[in-house]
């Protein structure tokens, strides 16, 4: 396919220059060349609205959605015009990871049963639990305890993780768990508002959002934002997933493993027919054109074309047959669990996503036999099915990203809402806890095999370098080359920002 | 504002005989009203009634009068856009110092008294003149050598030069304009928004030849003054009513329509047009869909599974027809803010209609099971009182949540006063009455009437009409009057039960009105009511209805009720939660069902039953504010008569409340027999209609729980209190000396007031943007400091002051839709900074887009309001609160207004085409260009549907040629007539189908499909010029 080759015309890093370059622009285009200071926003000296930028920087396209245009099209007179610019304006930072790929974890992993081992909690099973306990989502709480999972050092770091993880264990020495991350609520579903737009009301833009609206896409054929349904929308639906007021060609697109990949994306007409009807819409749309002498007609119409095009993109994307057949058993293509094929084909597409330069990827969790990861009973089994289903496919997306170098331009991250409870709710679940929990990151820009802050010796709150949601988005834009601080959109008489007034960098986690 | 009427729980209803001061502080007596005086009863203990002291005001400093500054301004206006560009004689303070100030200082010396620094403020004339810790004044007027500030922001030493480093200085020009300006008296002036509205004269134009109306002459003056001319071209007839069509009612002009104005395309035809197209039913449809957006319209709830918001279309119905009627802007909106509190206004087969607008309050997201409720609720509130200043004001009061807003004269204290307001109104599903009921009710009631005239004669013959006035309160304090008796039947059944014992509220006919001492026993005779409770049984057990209790501070860990009777629910809110309706969570036992009435217990007459006590455990809320509920839906009767609180789980000693006893029953001496019997008689008749008439509506409205003042939240967490805040008022609206309740009302009357410019202003702006695409301010939400400038302050005003008068949008969208300036030929022109420019060509909203479809296809089902119609689903749209059924493609051929609005699972198709999502105020769309939208017009099933409807019907239509069916696709789809080149491809295209097509039963509906498909796709199908 001629446009996914083009993509291939530039390198990595080439690409990064242009980054940089269309920072520069963006800069430019509104006036933005002062540090950060408040999150009500700085005052813009000139007056200029959005289709005055999107007029400036693309033809009604618009923002840095053209970088990946750029990207191709990178000259060394664009690096030395990307050095000038260096040299005018702090700038962002250098870009990591050019895409990111977010493995949701739906209802919440168990800290002390994945990455975070309490030999205390055997020690003190069955006893009542020690600490004082703030309320819980279901105010049901039991004694301490103890993990039924065995806790074992892997790799050259000897990161720790349980027999939960077998396989992913295997890739320790890639991975960055920050074992002190906290969220501000133990409800699900201002939870994961929180996690995904940094605000835990519905509204707000998603991350992936807010990475598509910054950077832009590398592919004109697909969306910047792509969320692999896997059967679990996450508690909040498709919000999560928002553009929020950002416009909406940023709003998750998704996408699902198996049938109709993307909503309108295969054509309903048979090739003949669909060609007969765009030759007439041409016709018309170009006397059209013509006549009203409009830009966002001529927009509109070069969209309608991109359509087409998309229509051959996605089913190429999206049919695995051509993956190698050692390829599909490394993923689990033919793993006896069936929520386990759903997840390898997930974590496949995800990496067919970052090879064509989609920007953002949200991996959702499949159906597995019990619930989500939200273990409030039943702990034992209902983390064993959940773990069985991510396993395999999360390690050989590590390895497959790995041996075909996209791991170090492609930025990995395993994260819930919240954490679970050292102590039982009843007698055998988990119940939320959002004091003090374990995510990693592992890939582009991220220091692998290394562990970061810590929870008290129960799991139950952050006790050493607490870090908190806002702060893992900071790193995450950071390591695509954004400033968090000055990645704004104005909304309302606002200047909003994905981590509001706050965000620090997870500094260790940075390679 | 004399269509509203104050009203408080203490009314002329009769006094209550008892209910005095229980004798220990735990009771609750529900005989006590108001709040004022239940305070120092121990009803409504641990609120502080604190001196009302206001934190970090921001005062600005008006200069001389509003209007001659404003007129002034006007008269540079080029607002902000030419800021630094151009060369200003004498700098103007609000255009071009305070967006430098704004932007470099104030974040440390402005409005947030938390984080200034060095006590110095340089937002207000008084902070920046007045003598610094170390002596010298920053501003020094007339002398800027003398000025510190001037010092400051020029220092070369690093150390001395503000702002401080690692924040962007001033720049030259920046510093040449506030020199000029402190040399020049250093003259402070207020934000544009919050200056008065103007009146400036009709300006004098060049051009004389172009102007019809005085718009034009306002935006004519604006180009003029920036050196262009008039346009040159007006828009084509056809264009023209395309155009006119989708802007006032979001559908295309039919064809008859068409053809007769191309015809005679004359002023009086076009406007003969816009008067029918005003009036027509579909104008509601379009321009309640703008109000929607503001309203963050929604029927969900979003979070985990996505709740019903029950009976929200009402809403919507009440908007579209609000709309229709052309309601007052004022009224409109008071609406929206107190509309249960208001004097009725018919609408929508009911009598009084304007409590529905109170769903507004409602209309955010909601969470079950929130583990923090006051954090909960904080965060709820927040969410409604960013719609009230988006909406409402054009500002970000929401962003006063956490510190006074750091650039607009917005303090915190007003994001409280709006909190405190929010934190007294209370979510009710009330049973509102339909004109059926009240007709049927007063039918009875005149008949009671006729009654009493012919009692009263025969009782007292001769005695004249003064000695029956004063002979009715004697009767009401025995046995009630026949005309008392009927008309509170009656007013039972239409209010809102605002009134009533001991500041209880009710809805719906069960539980009696407070003073109405109306009762009957179970076989209808007439007896004497027992004041001081809340009972549904009073005059017939199978009445339905609800009542709630005042709103009061939990103090001790257990809330004990006394009642009698049972089969009903009963709920205690904690901090005005309700979720636990559809998922008890966290909440379980606070909703519960109080026991099921035995058969024989049911077959006793209620007052036979025993006193007994519910008791509620709220020992994880001690310190919260809470109420009780109780519901009769006609099954169960209850009554409830005090309630009390303990820290011990066991029930208080209710005897010493027992001492002060319920009343005495009177008897009725007074009366003759006849006179009681003919009077029972008419009571039972009322009952007997009451009972039958019970198919009131349901709606979720607003209602008054309180009157606390909300502590300010230090950095606006939720129980880090700071001092009072008085609710309701505003430090930029005028002071109200009377605020009761909630404060809700005083509220709407002080925004809708006429000399207030805020809700005019941004109405008017609105109402220019959705006809030309562009506002006069170009942030429709925001008229702060961070949203742009009108360009012209003159016409914005001018059409301000208009809806201020008469509030009415119709003669408004009138005058500017009959103007030159709206009947121009787009252009493509550059948009000039402060100048209006003629409409650009614009992308239909997503409404009108399948609106449109609907239209070609003859598919559109007219029917206006009613429930929704379901989304329907697709395999995309997953995830819990997924609803069980899916509605039918095509929408059931409803307008896009009445397709169900669920948070979790909007429309593809409408939000492919930016409708927003319903979070917040949106009062400008975006115009997005995605290829999401070709492949949805290209493959989506609907349009696949719509476009073979349309085939269908042209394939029948074998009467016409080809050729006459293609004209007939051209005027539907593009309000013109194909051009002789179209016509061709068109009959080609047509052809080629036809040989396509193999099974000849289809053939002909199949080829007309495939070009209405082909239509849809196009450009012109969905831009407007």
């Amino acid at each position: 396919m001629h446009f996914f080759q083009r993509k291939s015309l530039c390198s990595f890093d080439e690409s990064l220059l242009a980054y940089e370059l269309c920072w520069k622009l963006f800069d430019e285009s509104l006036a933005m060349n002062s540090a950060p200071r408040h999150h009500c926003g700085r005052f813009h000296a000139t007056n200029q609205t959005r289709r005055d930028m999107l007029r400036t920087l693309g033809g009604g396209f618009g923002m840095l959605a053209f970088a990946g245009l750029f990207a191709r099209n990178a000259t060394a007179d664009d690096a030395q015009r990307l050095l000038d610019a260096r040299a005018l304006s702090a700038g962002h930072v250098r870009p990591r990871a050019r895409s990111v790929i977010f493995l949701y974890m739906d209802g919440g992993p168990s800290q002390v049963d994945t990455f975070d081992p309490k030999p205390k909690l055997s020690a003190l099973n069955g006893k009542p639990f020690p600490l004082k306990t703030a309320p819980t989502q279901f105010n049901n709480n039991g004694n301490t305890l103890a993990s039924p999972w065995k806790f074992r050092q892997y790799g050259e770091s000897g990161l720790p993780v349980s027999d939960l993880f077998p396989n992913v264990a295997k890739m320790a020495d890639e991975l960055c768990v920050v074992r002190s991350m906290t969220s501000s609520f133990s409800e699900h579903t201002n939870a994961n508002y929180f996690l995904h737009t940094g605000l835990g009301i519905p509204g707000r833009p998603s991350m992936g959002a807010w990475a598509s609206y910054g950077l832009g896409n590398e592919n004109d054929d697909l969306p910047g934002f792509v969320v692999l349904e896997g059967g679990l929308v996450p508690p909040g639906g498709l919000d999560c997933f928002s553009a929020g007021f950002l416009p909406a060609r940023h709003q998750g697109t998704v996408m699902r493993p198996t049938g109709e990949a993307i909503a309108n994306a295969e054509p309903s007409d048979p090739a003949e027919a669909q060609n007969r009807k765009r030759q007439l819409v041409a016709r018309l749309d170009s006397a059209f054109a013509h006549e009203a002498q409009a830009e966002a007609i001529e927009s509109a119409i070069a969209n309608h074309e991109l359509a087409y095009r998309m229509q051959a993109a996605v089913p190429e994307l999206a049919t695995l047959d051509g993956e190698s057949e050692e390829t599909k058993a490394l993923y689990g293509f033919d793993a006896p669990d069936a929520a386990t094929r759903v997840y390898a084909r997930e974590c496949c597409l995800a990496r067919r996503l970052v090879e064509r330069g989609v920007r953002f990827v949200e991996v959702t969790c499949p159906r597995t036999n019990g619930d989500r990861w939200d273990q409030h009973n039943d702990l034992r089994a209902g983390h064993e099915g959940n773990a069985r289903a991510v396993d395999q496919p999360i390690a050989a997306l590590l390895m497959d990203l790995k041996r075909r170098g996209l791991l170090e331009s492609t930025l990995v991250v395993w994260a819930a809402e919240f954490g679970r409870t050292p102590f039982a709710q009843g007698s055998d679940g988990r119940d939320h806890n959002p004091f003090g929990y374990s995510i990693w990151m592992a890939g582009g820009g991220v220091k692998g095999g290394t562990v970061i802050g810590a929870t008290d010796e129960f799991g139950y709150r952050a006790v050493e370098k607490p870090y908190e949601i806002h702060d893992l988005h900071a790193t995450m834009l950071h390591l695509m080359g954004v400033d968090h601080r000055r990645l704004t959109f104005r909304s309302g008489g606002r200047d909003h920002r994905l981590t509001d007034v706050h965000g620090k960098l997870i500094d260790d986690a940075i390679a | 504002m004399d269509e509203t009427r104050p009203e408080t729980c203490e009314t002329t209803r009769p006094a209550l005989p008892h209910g005095v001061e229980c004798g220990h502080t735990e009771h609750m007596p529900l005989r006590e009203s108001a709040p004022q005086r239940s305070a120092h009863q121990g009803i409504l203990r641990g609120v502080v009634l604190a001196p009302c002291i206001v934190v970090g005001i921001a005062v600005l400093v008006v200069s001389g009068s509003g209007e001659a500054s404003a007129a002034k301004d006007a008269l540079s206006s080029n607002g902000s856009d030419a800021r630094g560009t151009a060369v200003h004689a004498s700098p103007d303070f609000d255009r071009d110092i305070r967006p430098v100030l704004a932007a470099k200082c104030f974040a440390c010396h402005g409005p947030d008294a938390e984080s200034r620094k060095a006590g110095l403020r340089l937002d207000t004339f008084e902070g920046a003149s007045a003598i610094l810790e170390n002596g010298t004044r920053a501003i020094t007027p007339g002398a800027p050598d003398a000025s510190e500030l001037m010092a400051r922001v020029s220092a070369v030493d690093l150390d001395d030069r503000m702002p401080p480093e690692g924040h962007d200085g001033l720049t030259a020009s920046e510093m040449d304009l506030l020199r000029a300006w402190i040399a020049a008296g250093a003259e402070y002036t207020a934000p544009w928004a919050f200056r008065p509205l103007i009146d400036a004269p009709i300006p004098a134009v060049v051009d004389q030849t172009w102007p019809k109306t005085d718009i034009d002459r306002f935006v004519l003056a604006t180009r003029e003054r920036v050196g262009l001319a008039a346009p040159t071209e007006d828009a084509a007839p056809g264009l023209l009513l395309r155009r006119a069509s989708f802007d006032l009612v979001g559908l295309p002009p039919t064809e008859e329509e068409l053809q007769a104005f191309v015809r005679d395309p004359s002023d009086a035809r076009y406007a003969e047009f816009v008067d029918r197209t005003l009036a027509s039913a579909a104008f509601g449809e379009r321009w309640g869909r703008h109000w929607l957006d503001l309203a963050r319209y929604a029927e969900t709830l979003a979070h985990e599974f996505d709740y019903e918001i029950p009976h929200a279309w009402r809403y919507r119905d009440y908007v579209i027809e609000a709309l229709n009627a052309d309601v007052p802007l004022g009224r409109f909106v008071a609406e929206q803010i107190a509309g249960d509190m208001m004097e009725p206004r018919a609408g929508l087969g009911l009598p009084n209609v304007a409590p529905i607008a109170t769903l507004w309050w409602f209309l955010g997201p909601a969470t079950h099971a929130p583990v923090d409720v006051r954090v909960d609720e904080a965060d709820r509130i927040a969410g409604s009182i960013d719609v009230v200043g988006r909406s409402l004001f054009s500002l970000s009061i929401a962003c006063a949540r956490c510190h006074d807003h750091k650039f607009d004269p917005v303090p915190a204290t007003d994001f409280f006063a709006l909190a405190g307001v929010a934190r007294n109104t209370r979510r009710v599903e009330a049973y509102l009455p339909t004109d059926a009921q009240t007709t049927i009710l007063a039918d009875a009631a005149r008949r009671a009437l006729d009654e009493a005239a012919r009692v009263s004669m025969r009782a007292s013959e001769g005695a004249d009409e003064a000695n029956r006035a004063v002979r009715a309160p004697t009767l009401t304090a025995g046995v009630s009057a026949p005309v008392e008796t009927v008309t509170a039947v009656v007013d039972q059944a239409i209010g809102l039960g605002r009134a009533s014992d001991g500041c209880w509220t009710i809805s719906g006919p069960a539980f009696s009105a407070s003073g109405s001492l109306l009762a009957l026993t179970r076989e209808g005779a007439l007896r004497p009511a027992e004041s001081g409770t809340i009972d549904s049984a009073r005059i017939d057990t199978r009445l339905i209805g609800s009542a709630r209790s005042p709103t009061f501070s939990l103090q001790k860990k257990f809330v004990h009720v006394r009642v009698r009777g049972g089969g009903v629910w009963a709920r205690l809110h904690i901090n005005n939660y309700w979720l636990d309706d559809r998922n008890g969570l966290l909440f379980e036992g606070m909703r519960r069902q109080l026991g099921e009435l035995s058969p024989e217990a049911a077959a006793r007459d209620p007052r036979e039953l025993e006193w007994r006590v519910e008791t509620w455990d709220v020992s994880r809320f001690v310190g919260e504010r809470a109420y009780v509920e109780v519901f009769d839906d006609g099954a169960g009767w209850l009554e409830i008569d005090a309630i009390a609180e303990s820290d011990a789980a066991t029930p208080p000693d209710f005897a010493q409340f027992d001492a002060d006893g319920p009343a005495a029953m009177r008897d009725s001496g007074a009366l003759d027999a006849d006179e009681v019997a003919i009077q029972a008689t008419i009571a039972r008749d009322a009952r007997d209609r009451l009972v039958e008439t019970q198919n009131h509506i349901r709606a979720i409205i607003a209602e008054d729980s309180g009157a606390f003042d909300e502590p300010l939240h230090i950095r606006g967490v939720p129980r880090n209190y700071g001092p009072s805040t008085p609710r309701a008022q505003l430090s930029f609206l005028s002071s109200m000396d009377h605020i009761e309740g909630s404060g809700r009302l005083a509220l709407a009357q002080a925004l809708v007031d006429p000399e207030q410019p805020f809700l005019w202003r941004t109405t008017a702006n609105r109402v220019w943007l959705k006809l030309f695409g562009r506002g006069i301010v170009e942030t429709p939400d925001d008229f702060g400091q961070l949203g742009a400038s009108p360009w012209s302050i003159e016409l914005l005003d001018h059409l301000a002051r208009k809806l201020a008068r008469d509030g009415r949008l119709k003669p408004l969208l009138r005058e500017i839709v009959l103007s030159r300036a709206y009947r121009s030929m787009s252009s493509g022109e550059e948009l000039p900074p402060a100048a209006w420019a003629p409409l650009a060509v614009r992308r239909l909203d997503a409404e009108s887009i399948r609106d449109a479809m609907l239209v070609a296809s003859g598919r559109l089902n007219a029917t206006i309001g009613g429930p929704s119609v379901p989304v329907h689903l697709t395999e995309h749209m997953q995830g819990r609160g997924r609803p069980g059924v899916s509605g039918p493609i095509d929408g059931d051929g409803r307008r896009s207004v009445y397709l169900s609005v669920n948070r979790n699972f909007l429309d593809p198709f409408l939000q492919a085409f930016d409708q927003p999502p319903p979070a917040t105020t949106c009062g400008k769309r975006h115009t997005s260009n995605v290829p999401a939208q070709a492949l949805a017009l290209l493959n989506n099933d609907m349009v696949h549907e719509f476009a073979q409807r349309w085939g269908q019907r042209l394939a029948a239509d074998t009467a016409r040629s080809d050729a006459e069916r293609i004209e007939s696709m051209w005027l539907a789809a593009f309000s013109r007539m194909p051009r002789e080149d179209e016509l061709t491809t068109a009959r080609t295209f047509l052809e080629q189908e036809r040989l396509a097509v193999a099974d000849a039963e289809r053939r002909e509906q199949d080829a007309f499909a495939a070009l209405a498909h082909a239509l849809f796709s196009t450009k012109e199908f969905v831009f407007l010029r």
